[in-house]
């Protein structure tokens, strides 16, 4: 099973270099797709079938608090597992994100195998299960 | 070398080597400008605010460093990398190094800001505020950036 993800930064390049690290991870991912804030995420999820979301937290318009928030309103995705990738450390900040729904966070600085394990134990996949052996992916 | 200079160097490098590829050496002195050293190309800055102190970095990066940094972030040459992105890429590299001295400071409920990025002033001294410490970041002996700490009124 191929997982389709949705990434959601403000900055374009970050949301590259977590599409790269995804891909070099070798974790099985579907689709990618991109938002700049909570809001596109939103418009995103309106459209397309989504199976992860990675965002961060401190972003314009919606924020990711204001993400987590909206996702657990709305009984068609308060299920859908959302990761925080962020350079946040106040552990506060980090615990209303888990009080929001939130399955967890990768902090940055991150590598591709700090993402492959700690995705595939959200997905409750076994690590191995959830590896690429091929060029299969996200197409960047 | 102060506490806080030892914190920005193993954040920086921490951050520079997991996500950069980079190892970079540094050099240490109150007195560092960089003005006459070598000429920067943009300033990235973040502030790191806690409920007795507000804390600034700045970083003063050359047009090798930027470059380098963001062909190594994306992994691609250093002929494909667009100004837009360099800009990304060193508000990125203030962003996650501000957190990580986040993760170092001792308790003071710290707040990280928003990254800004703009084109390299003259001085530093037109960042008018008491200087802690400064470190100059050299990779294969070239001197790439220089790095402010600032505590803001």
């Amino acid at each position: 099973m191929s997982y389709n993800i949705l990434i959601v930064d403000d900055s374009r390049t970050m949301r590259q270099v977590i599409k790269k690290a995804l891909s070099l991870s070798g974790f099985r991912v579907g689709e990618c797709l991109e938002a700049g804030n909570g809001r596109e995420a939103l418009e995103v999820l309106s459209r397309a079938w989504v199976d992860l979301i990675l965002s961060d937290i401190h972003m314009p318009e919606m924020d990711g608090f204001g993400l987590l928030q909206a996702l657990r309103e709305d009984d068609h995705w308060q299920d859908l597992p959302v990761v925080m990738i962020t350079t946040e450390a106040n552990e506060q900040r980090l615990q209303q994100a888990m009080a929001l729904g939130a399955r967890g966070y990768i902090r940055k600085p991150f590598t591709p195998e700090n993402i492959r394990s700690f995705l595939a134990h959200v997905m409750g996949d076994r690590v191995d299960d959830a590896i690429l052996d091929n060029d299969e992916g996200c197409d960047f | 070398m102060t506490q806080f200079s030892i914190m920005m160097r193993d954040a920086i490098s921490n951050v520079l080597e997991t996500m950069f590829f980079l190892v970079p050496a540094f050099e240490e002195g109150q007195d560092l400008q960089g003005s006459d050293v070598v000429p920067f190309l943009l300033d990235a800055s973040i502030t790191i605010t806690g409920e007795k102190q507000r804390l600034r970095l700045l970083f003063r990066a050359t047009q090798a460093f930027a470059g380098t940094l963001t062909a190594n972030f994306l992994g691609v040459g250093q002929e494909e990398v667009a100004p837009e992105e360099m800009e990304d890429t060193l508000k990125e590299l203030a962003n996650m190094v501000g957190g990580d001295c986040l993760a170092r400071l001792p308790a003071d409920n710290w707040q990280q800001g928003i990254p800004t990025i703009e084109p390299s002033k003259a001085s530093v001294e037109e960042y008018s505020a008491p200087h802690m410490c400064s470190l100059l970041l050299l990779l294969d002996e070239e001197q790439m950036a220089l790095i402010h700490l600032y505590v803001e009124p």
